[in-house]
């Protein structure tokens, strides 16, 4: 009874008191709300940004990259149903993946009696066709059925109930007599006697649509997509679906793929979705039998997604530590403030002989309380600000809510500051009786504060020094704790400034004070007492280093996703095309654009199941004047590709000869510095060098070099023309291209590839990192106004003993604005100059900022954007600080100052 | 005092008169008794140490009470703050009940948990401003502050915050709170300082009343020597020295431990600092008398 009294009068007091300290308690409880938002943003934008990363990455690579697709051959006396058709329905996929099996390839045709012959692809689909949308019939299941696409039916002129003929093709794909003009075929060799003659007479008795989502890959490659013959046939690849057992149809050998249809969506796939895929290609390759091979890039892209997402925790946590480092100095602040206002109760204490441990758990009972109130508003708020974030810098739709580890991070801060709110209320416990009669927080602060300059100003010197030593030998594989540098500068630039400044101003103030410059003077005694202000003007400092050094390096890396953008798609924008049979796309390119001023012709290889796309040859005398690059390279000197080629810099050694090949004469080239005739450089020994290389041929040079290659050879391997269009293309590009007998087929452009690597996880690290960065400017400059708006009632009694004693009003405001224009223009120099070194120090320490360059180069940083981000921050604190001081002097009327009172 | 009665209310009895009147009722027991073994106390002040306190003997028997009198930097408060714990002599003893606390540097927190209570010379510095006087008897623990809130007229303001107290409230919810506690030894700090006469009275007669009650053992400071009339025994101090003591309208000299004697104002205008003195023993006792130069033999 005696205890639930007791519990009563304690509660009620707790009540009054709060009520009695609102001010305070309001923003105890705001800066609690803040540090619980901060400390959980951060795991919500993570989780966030790792599903955002990994659709993007998962979505950006190319289908082959993202399917799974196993490919083995069939022999006499081996049983297809063994080798293939049996493995395939077992293949541990589970769930993610249901079988198919695409036989023959290109090297299949469909034939029926009114059509021309479609080259097809048959898979088998034995009555498991959930994945196919039928327009008419069904999926099929005799041993004489067959589905076709619509777009095939419609070619072949046939209906539902119709016959067609499926046999291996009647005449090679490519004809081995073809001369080559402006193509070059390609491709390795299985099994150079394949093909035997075999035919199947198939009904027709499905019809289906293949579904938009999986057009690009639905069977391991895009059904519909045109392979260019060296003769300029487009041959179209159809798929037909056909029942098991049409396989024991099929003579021996043959080359057969098994392809897994993967239904997972990637652009909505979550990190526990591809775990589980990554698992199931796992087994899949660990049961193969060892006459098939799996073809996939999901585990090295997995991998690398990892890797990212290991970066962009990272990066994330660095720079959510440095926020949370000016949260707790903030906290700190107000909690160190609220201690003055509990001076009786500390006084009460000590004259009942309370212990100072126990004094101290009580009188931070109410703080403790506000902060733990502050964990749940925190955490909702958390999820806005991620939100925004996602919004800002995220694949859209990508999944922002809570994680454990934002409901940790949270409670974690709130028990980090309770700790401290009782190792505070325990200092003040622990003062004299006189010390806690007089002295303010502030004034005793001073050791202690001594002590935490010195630490910041000491671990600020030791980042710096990191920094220094590791940038010469900077690895790219992590981003080193040394980055926690940006703020431990910028705050202890902060606190040297509230050192050095009122210390040098002494001879000043000696000298304005027997001048006439009375607001002067004022200014300078302002500037060499308020120690309170310089202290919050460091924390102003730490935030917008951080601030500065966010803004240069996601500005200098934005600069590097467009030029690596450009590297990618290598112009403005590029076109995949089709020309009619016997066409040179050189002549047709230049019918399009007669001066060579915008338009380039050149050869796309697609290797399937290899990782990339990419470009083999191109018209090299029209390179310098279409390459989308963005920095000129006029000459095409070695040293200039280099720098423009930078993500791969043994690359640029290589191009450069390839490139220049059209200027030595035509007499030699080199590669690998082993100066090749040109007459001896053949498609075989040439090829396999510029695919290591990853280097650039001249397309004329190739075209004269190369041989025709028998249909057998082409294998997985294909080849597009493209055309690339410079940036002084004109609006109606397409259309000439159209006019010149060009068929367009898809277009990239530098814009499209910019924007997708934003979405990628390094990018989604450094936009957190921005996030994290302003979230600190807002809050220090909130605290900034907000310490002036609770020292207005000082300026008052202030603005009155000064006016009393014959001061104008105007000069005391001068006098104030001029301190304040001091003080924060100093810290936004110091803060910018902290941020601006930092970055440049540790650009080449952070991957993100130039992903997949090894070494990571040294950006160039730009000043203007970190400037104007200080500017755009400090002149409104400024405004509002010189504001509060002109309101404050305009009420220093007995009246108000009465009733500001506590 | 005479004057200072004339500002009380009509009818008002004087504070000597109400203090004989209610300070019947006393509480064998709870007082202690304090002795003061020749302490001494230094302070730092910049580079130089200030003695505050010089061979300082005194003792205060249970129950009985105090008035300390002195110029500012007498020492007055600096005595107080030993007797409170909050500081430990420098050299000297001090016992509290035959306890020598001067070695235990915990005693001081430990005798005012338990025995030893400080009103400050500023009572809201002690006190919740946002507390009720009713709310603050009950987490000093009174948990029936009705008839304290009377005893202490403050019953007409028991809800009212304390902020809102006049000081002289103010003085008596603090008394009232420190006395919810009984304390052995009550330490009061210039009580009246801030209080107009009336004021001055109520309060003076509610301390002597509620340490009468409790049997506490009251040491006051005060500058104002109608409010140490009020007191069984006066010490006037000078210099860190206990130079007198007043009994019963009797101002006694006292002899310090190194057999030096404080005069009193008036005999040091007859015998100024510097001067030479005799000293002769008659049957009477003591005789001291100015030297003049042509009375040398």
């Amino acid at each position: 009874m005696r205890t639930r009294r007791r519990f009563v009068v304690v509660l009620r007091l707790l009540g009054r008191g709060v009520s009695h300290r609102r001010g305070i308690a309001a923003l105890i409880l705001l800066v609690a709300v803040i540090a619980s938002a901060s400390a959980a943003v951060a795991p919500v934008y993570r989780s966030s940004a790792a599903v955002s990363a990994l659709r993007s990455r998962m979505v950006t690579a190319s289908p082959d990259e993202t399917g799974v697709e196993v490919s083995g051959a069939a022999w006499p006396g081996d049983s297809p149903d063994v080798t293939l058709g049996k493995e395939v329905p077992r293949l541990p996929l589970s769930s993610a993946a249901i079988p198919g099996l695409a036989v023959g390839g290109p090297t299949t045709q469909l034939e029926s009696h009114d059509g021309p012959v479609e080259f097809a692809a048959l898979v088998w689909r034995q009555n498991d066709c959930r994945h196919v949308v039928f327009t008419a019939g069904q999926c099929p299941s005799g041993p004489h059925d067959i589905a076709l696409p619509a777009d095939a039916a419609q070619d072949l002129k046939v209906a539902l109930g119709g016959s067609v003929v499926a046999s291996n093709l009647a005449r090679p794909l490519f004809p081995p007599t073809l001369t080559i003009t402006n193509h070059v075929a390609v491709g390795k060799q299985l099994n150079p006697n394949a093909t035997q003659a075999f035919q199947l007479n198939d009904k027709v008795v499905g019809i289906f649509e293949v579904p938009p989502s999986q057009s690009t890959y639905w069977f391991g490659a895009d059904p519909g997509a045109a392979v260019v013959s060296p003769d300029g046939t487009q041959v179209t690849t159809v798929t037909a679906l056909v029942p098991r057992t049409t396989l024991t149809g099929l003579p021996l050998p043959y080359r057969a793929t098994v392809t897994i249809d993967q239904p997972l969506d990637w652009s909505n796939a979550t990190p526990a979705q591809a775990k589980q895929v990554l698992r199931d290609v796992n087994s899949l390759r660990a049961s193969l039998p060892s006459n098939l091979l799996a073809f996939t890039s999901i585990p090295s892209l997995l991998r690398e997604d990892s890797a990212d997402r290991v970066r962009l925790n990272r990066l994330v946590t660095l720079a959510q530590l440095q926020l949370l480092l000016l949260v707790g100095l903030v906290l700190i602040a107000v909690l160190a403030s609220s201690m003055e206002r509990r001076r009786p109760e500390l006084v009460i204490a000590t004259l009942q002989g309370r212990h100072p441990r126990s004094t101290a758990l009580s009188i931070a009972a109410e703080p403790v309380l506000l902060l733990a109130l502050g964990i749940v508003p925190g955490l909702l708020v958390s999820i806005p600000l991620a939100k925004l974030a996602s919004h800002l810098w995220l694949r859209p739709g990508s999944p922002v809510h809570l994680t454990a580890g934002s409901l940790f991070g949270a409670l974690l801060v709130t028990a980090i500051a309770a700790v401290v709110t009782v190792g505070i209320g325990y200092v003040a416990a622990s003062r004299k009786l006189s010390d806690q009669l007089t002295e303010d927080a502030r004034s005793a602060g001073g050791r202690s504060g001594a002590w935490i300059d010195l630490i910041a100003i000491t671990l600020a010197a030791a980042g710096l020094i990191e920094l220094f030593s590791t940038k010469s030998n900077s690895s790219s594989s992590s981003t080193p704790w040394s980055l926690l540098a940006p703020s431990l500068c910028g705050l202890a630039a902060g606190i040297g400034l509230g050192r050095l400044v009122p210390a040098s101003l002494r001879p000043l103030l000696r000298s304005t004070a027997e001048s006439a410059k009375l607001g002067r003077f004022l200014a300078i005694r302002e500037l060499r007492r308020d120690r309170a202000a310089w202290r919050v003007s460091a924390m102003v400092a730490l935030a917008l280093s951080l601030l500065t050094f966010a803004v240069t390096i996601n500005r200098g890396a934005s600069a590097d996703r467009v030029d690596r953008a450009g590297l990618i798609v290598g112009a403005s924008r590029v076109a995949i095309v089709q020309l009619p049979p016997g066409d040179s796309l050189m002549q047709e390119v230049d019918k399009a654009d007669p001066k060579g001023q915008w338009a380039m012709a050149g050869v796309l290889l697609d290797t399937l199941g290899s990782d990339a796309q990419r470009t083999l040859a191109v018209d090299t005398t029209r390179l310098a004047a279409v390459a989308g690059w963005t920095r000129p390279i006029d000459g095409l000197n070695p040293t200039g590709i280099k720098h423009l080629l930078h993500v791969k810099p043994a690359v640029a050694r290589l191009a450069v000869p390839l490139l220049t090949a059209g200027d030595v004469g035509g007499s030699t080239f080199g590669l690998n510095n082993q100066p090749l005739t040109r007459s001896k450089v053949t498609q075989t020994s040439l090829l396999p060098q510029l695919l290591n290389a990853g280097a650039l041929a001249d397309l004329s040079s190739m075209i004269a070099v190369a041989k025709p290659v028998s249909p057998a050879d082409l294998g997985t391997t294909q080849l597009f023309n493209q055309v690339w269009l410079g940036p002084r293309a004109p609006p109606d590009a397409l259309t000439r291209l159209k006019a010149a007998g060009l068929t367009v087929v898809a277009v990239t452009s530098r814009a499209q590839v910019a924007q997708g690597l934003e979405r990628l996880a390094e990018t989604a690290g450094l936009s957190g990192y921005l996030a994290v960065a302003v979230i600190a400017a807002i809050l220090a400059i909130a605290l900034l106004i907000g310490t002036s708006a609770a020292g207005a009632s000082r300026l008052r009694t202030e603005t009155l003993a000064l006016t009393s004693a014959g001061v104008s009003r105007s000069t005391v405001v001068r006098g104030r604005a001029e301190a304040a224009a001091v003080r924060l223009g100093l810290v936004g120099i110091v803060a910018f100059a902290s941020g601006i070194v930092t970055a440049h120090l540790s650009v080449a320490l952070i991957p993100e900022a130039s992903p997949g360059a090894v070494p990571a180069p040294k950006l160039p940083l730009p000043l203007g954007p970190g400037l104007i981000a200080v500017i755009i921050t400090v002149v409104p604190a400024l405004i509002a600080e010189v504001a509060i001081a002109s309101y404050a002097a305009k009420r220093t009327d007995a009246a108000s100052l009465r009733a500001a009172m506590p | 005092m005479t004057e200072d009665r004339g500002d009380a209310s009509d009818g008002e009895a004087s504070m000597s008169e109400v203090y004989e009147m209610e300070g019947g009722a006393v509480t064998e027991g709870r007082g202690v008794t304090v002795v003061c073994e020749r302490i001494t106390h230094l302070y730092q002040a910049g580079d130089e140490q200030v003695v505050a306190l010089r061979d300082v003997d005194l003792t205060i028997p249970a129950g009985s009470s105090i008035a300390l009198l002195g110029p500012s930097g007498c020492g007055k408060s600096t005595l107080m703050s030993l007797l409170a714990g909050l500081q430990r002599p420098s050299t000297g003893r001090l016992f509290i009940n035959d306890e020598d606390v001067t070695g235990d540097p915990l005693a001081g927190r430990r005798l005012r948990a338990t025995t030893v209570a400080l009103l400050l010379q500023e009572p809201a510095r002690a006190l919740l401003p946002y507390a009720s006087p009713r709310l603050a008897l009950e987490n000093a623990g009174d948990r029936n502050p009705g008839p304290t809130l009377e005893s202490f007229a403050l019953s007409e303001v028991a809800d009212r915050p304390t902020r809102l107290l006049s000081a002289g409230q103010q003085q008596r919810l603090a008394l009232a709170i420190v006395m919810a506690r009984t304390p052995g030894l009550l330490l009061v700090d210039e009580p009246t300082s801030r209080l107009d006469p009336s004021e001055r009275d109520v309060v003076i007669t509610t301390l002597h009343t509620a340490a009468r009650r409790a049997g506490s053992t009251l040491v006051v400071v005060t500058h104002d020597p109608a409010v140490a009339d009020t007191f069984e025994r006066t010490l006037s101090m000078r210099d860190g020295r206990v130079g007198a003591e007043g009994r019963d309208g009797t101002q006694l000299a006292v002899v310090g431990a190194d057999g030096s004697i404080a005069l009193s104002g008036e005999a040091l205008e007859m015998l100024p600092p510097g001067r030479f003195a005799t000293v002769e023993i008659t049957a009477e006792g003591i005789l001291l008398r100015p030297y003049h130069e042509d009375e040398s033999p």
